[in-house]
């Protein structure tokens, strides 16, 4: 595996240094790139990965099929749709410009938390953009972009639940979590193992489990959370975050130059999303609905 | 939350991660200990009870029987515990109203349901072992079909069906491991837990393991020994 | 009981979904039977042999796992299956949770098969055994040519018995996250709430199946088996008959 990266890091060095070679200059002037394209058409450096997406004409994101309200993918027709596939349309728009169809130059690969490291080291995807948490042991092997969205830790209760408002009030509750995950740990640590646990193989199981009234509550990130409240309207979520989840986009780590500019670039985007209130729309169109308030950065 | 095993049990003893979290990996065992006898107790008397159904003269006895045995062997032992966990109560069942109670007697009544089938096989081809002369005299003395089935069929059943009997136990106390998916805190559990939290994954399975041996070796001594005292022709 | 949820099982869609998950179901059997017969073969013929150094490895590969349940064996490859092979494969490999899953359960079956085929080996008469070593044949061409090819005959229905356990096990595949039958049917049921139709329509399907082949082993029986064979062969399956 290394060594096929290697070869095509080789590989795309050498593409560059010949064009740069043949066509005398590093910079294009304005007219010489992407001629036959419309004019909104951004300009990229030519030793930049956004240049070469925009030559390839299309940019492959990386998401889940089935992770609402961040993305999923309709059965029926195919289409995507959700927070996280919105901001990679966003990001398309930067690199190819405006169009009618936002997913022109998108490709979608769907891919899992088992294999989205694998998918951008193999190089089958150019970014990750799926809830995807920063932290040390992952940028050992990928880089992350500045931080897209925050979230933590939070509790679904039915909706005429007045006694959870907060962690303290699980003492005692029978809460419910997927055995194995720091969500877990994270409420036995904020309440001082008071609370009474009780642990599924998954959150949907812990929904039914809260619906029968077999769990008084179901904690763990709050995207998670959003997805559950979703799919049962009698569920609310209450309680300020008890942990930090932060959430990048994961592009490869540049070897041989061959992502040069990218995470930079992909910084920029958002920096300028936020600036122009792009985020805080998308915010509102896809989590608003869910978790009934508004943001206009992701650090709010 | 990493802990600091305490030098010479972590590293010496394999498994002394147990004594690092001793209430996860005894409550563990004692739950599964609890869950095996109970479920165990439970799958003699259902089986028992549907090998006599099937051995009975009564049409309907033995379809009844039969069904009970085809259903639960053919169908995983996990969609089983799901339905007892999640089903029943939206047909209005539950076994307790507190839900540790519940999964735990759900868990219980599963192992009982589930093994029972294979316990009325065995049973039943202990039944139809037993020499008819015996069961033909027993009748020509006077006795009633149930006065022959308690002094003459059934005792003389039991020996020859406690080796196999002795293997589905050890089936059973390996099976209450499939309580873990509806959240009794039994030994896998205890192993899971303890891996995410140490993230020493071999540690904890390894404890988990041995305590697992410590049920079945002793079983399977008992029963190898059985087999030999009670050498019945089967 | 969810009534208002019946109509949805007039949707192909549904079926079809829950299929997916029951190809998966079929191909985690496959693969695991496929893996664990050889291994199974191996190492009865292992536990078989004169030689202390192979026997005594074999003996503890086969009681060891036997005395294991199933799910912890899926379980643990679930979690360190992709650090497992990273010596191997590279920093960067990441085992799919199904070969995860198939290696746990073969594991497991393997150990099984080991001891089902070694009851059959030992059931044949001595003078098989005997009889083709007088007339020339080496230890490996009796095995291959007189021994095996009667003993696996033997061990058909118990076998098919094996296998139906093994595509019961397959739904413990699923708390690893593999899309199989019944995690198909868990999506279903936790986005409509109704446990109880899905999970009786999955646990059909899988009784259709088992008791399909179930019925089909008994006419698989080739040839005539020696009681004590039968007999040893059942208590095997009964003790090993994982959820």
């Amino acid at each position: 595996m290394r060594v096929l990266s290697r070869a095509f890091a080789l590989g795309l060095v050498l593409v560059f240094v010949a064009t740069a070679c043949t066509s005398g200059s590093a910079t294009p002037s304005p007219t010489a790139a992407a001629s036959s394209s419309a004019s909104t058409r951004p300009h990229f450096d030519l030793a930049t990965y956004e240049y070469s997406l925009q030559t390839k004409g299309k940019i492959r994101i990386g998401t889940q099929e089935d992770n609402p309200p961040f993305s999923v993918k309709n059965p029926a027709t195919g289409k995507w749709d959700g927070f996280d596939v919105a901001y990679g349309r966003e990001i398309a728009k930067a690199i190819f410009g405006d169009t009618d169809d936002p997913d022109k130059y998108i490709e979608y690969v769907a891919v899992t938390s088992a294999t989205r490291i694998p998918s951008l080291t193999d190089n089958k995807a150019d970014v990750i953009i799926k809830t995807f948490t920063i932290n040390d042991d992952r940028k050992k092997q990928i880089d992350f972009t500045d931080v897209y969205f925050k979230t933590g830790q939070r509790i679904l209760v039915k909706k005429d639940n007045t006694t959870i408002n907060e962690v303290a009030d699980l003492a005692g509750k029978t809460v419910c979590a997927q055995r194995g995950s720091t969500s877990e740990q994270n409420i036995s640590a904020a309440t001082n193992n008071a609370a009474r646990l009780l642990l599924l193989d998954s959150y949907p199981a812990c929904l039914l489990a809260l619906q029968q009234g077999q769990a008084d509550a179901v904690s763990t990130d709050e995207t998670i959370l959003f997805g559950l409240a979703k799919q049962d309207a009698n569920t609310k979520l209450v309680g300020k975050y008890f942990s930090t989840e932060l959430y990048g986009i994961g592009v490869k780590k540049s070897v041989g130059g061959d992502r040069t500019g990218f995470v930079d670039f992909l910084n920029r985007t958002q920096v300028a999303m936020i600036t122009n209130g792009t985020w805080a729309k998308i915010y509102e169109q896809y989590i608003s609905p869910v978790s009934f308030d508004k943001k206009r950065t992701p650090d709010d | 939350m990493r802990s600091r095993p305490p030098f010479p049990i972590a590293i010496a003893v394999p498994g002394g991660i147990a004594f690092e979290f001793p209430q996860l990996y005894f409550t563990g065992l004692w739950l599964t200990i609890q869950i095996s006898i109970l479920g165990l107790l439970g799958a003699l008397t259902l089986g028992t009870l549907v090998a006599v159904m099937r051995v009975s003269p009564i049409a309907p006895l033995r379809w009844i029987g039969a069904a009970y045995v085809e259903f639960f062997r053919n169908t995983p032992l996990v969609v089983q515990l799901f339905f007892l966990f999640l089903g029943l109560p939206l047909i209005g069942l539950r076994f307790s109203t507190d839900t540790f109670e519940n999964i735990f007697r759900a868990a219980a009544v599963g192992m009982g349901l589930y093994h029972g089938a294979y316990v009325a096989e065995v049973v039943r081809g202990g039944l139809l072992g037993v020499d008819r002369g015996q069961i033909e005299a027993a009748r020509s003395l006077g006795l009633s079909y149930a006065q022959m089935l308690r002094y003459v069929q059934l005792p003389q059943t039991f020996r020859s069906v406690i080796p196999p009997l002795g293997n589905i136990a050890i089936a059973l106390v390996k099976n209450t491991s499939l309580a873990s998916t509806i959240g009794v805190a039994e030994l896998l559990y205890a192993a899971e837990i303890v891996e995410s939290r140490t993230f020493r994954a071999e540690e904890a399975f390894i404890a988990a393991t041995l305590l697992y041996l410590a049920l079945t070796i002793p079983l399977g001594i008992v029963v190898n020994a059985l087999e030999r005292r009670m050498l019945v022709a089967r | 009981m969810r009534p208002d949820t019946w109509p949805m099982f007039l949707n192909p869609a549904i079926w079809g979904f829950l299929f997916e998950g029951l190809r998966e179901t079929i191909y985690i059997a496959l693969a695991s039977v496929a893996v664990s017969f050889p291994v199974g073969l191996l190492v009865a013929l292992g536990r078989l042999s004169r030689r202390r150094g192979i026997r005594w490895p074999s003996i503890l590969y086969i009681e060891g796992i036997r005395a294991l349940p199933v799910l912890l064996l899926i379980v643990y490859f679930g979690i360190k299956g992709s650090a497992l092979f990273r010596p191997i494969f590279g920093e960067d490999f990441e085992l799919p949770l199904f070969w995860a899953g198939v290696l746990g359960l073969s594991m497991y079956t393997s150990a099984v098969l080991a001891e089902i085929i070694r009851a059959g080996i030992v059931s044949l008469p001595r003078g098989q055994t005997e009889a083709a070593r007088a007339l020339g044949l080496s230890h490996a061409q009796t095995m291959r040519s007189v021994i095996l090819p009667q003993a696996l005959r033997l061990m058909v229905p118990a076998m098919m018995a094996q296998l139906t356990t093994v595509i019961k096990d397959t739904s413990l595949v699923g708390t690893i996250g593999v899309f199989e039958l019944l995690r198909q049917g868990q999506t279903i049921y936790t986005q409509f709430f109704n446990p109880v139709e899905v999970l009786l329509i999955v646990a059909t399907i899988y009784f259709i199946i088992c008791f399909a082949l179930s019925r089909a082993s008994r006419r698989f029986e080739l040839g005539y088996t020696p009681r004590a064979a039968r007999i040893k062969i059942q208590d095997i399956a009964l003790r090993d008959q994982a959820a």
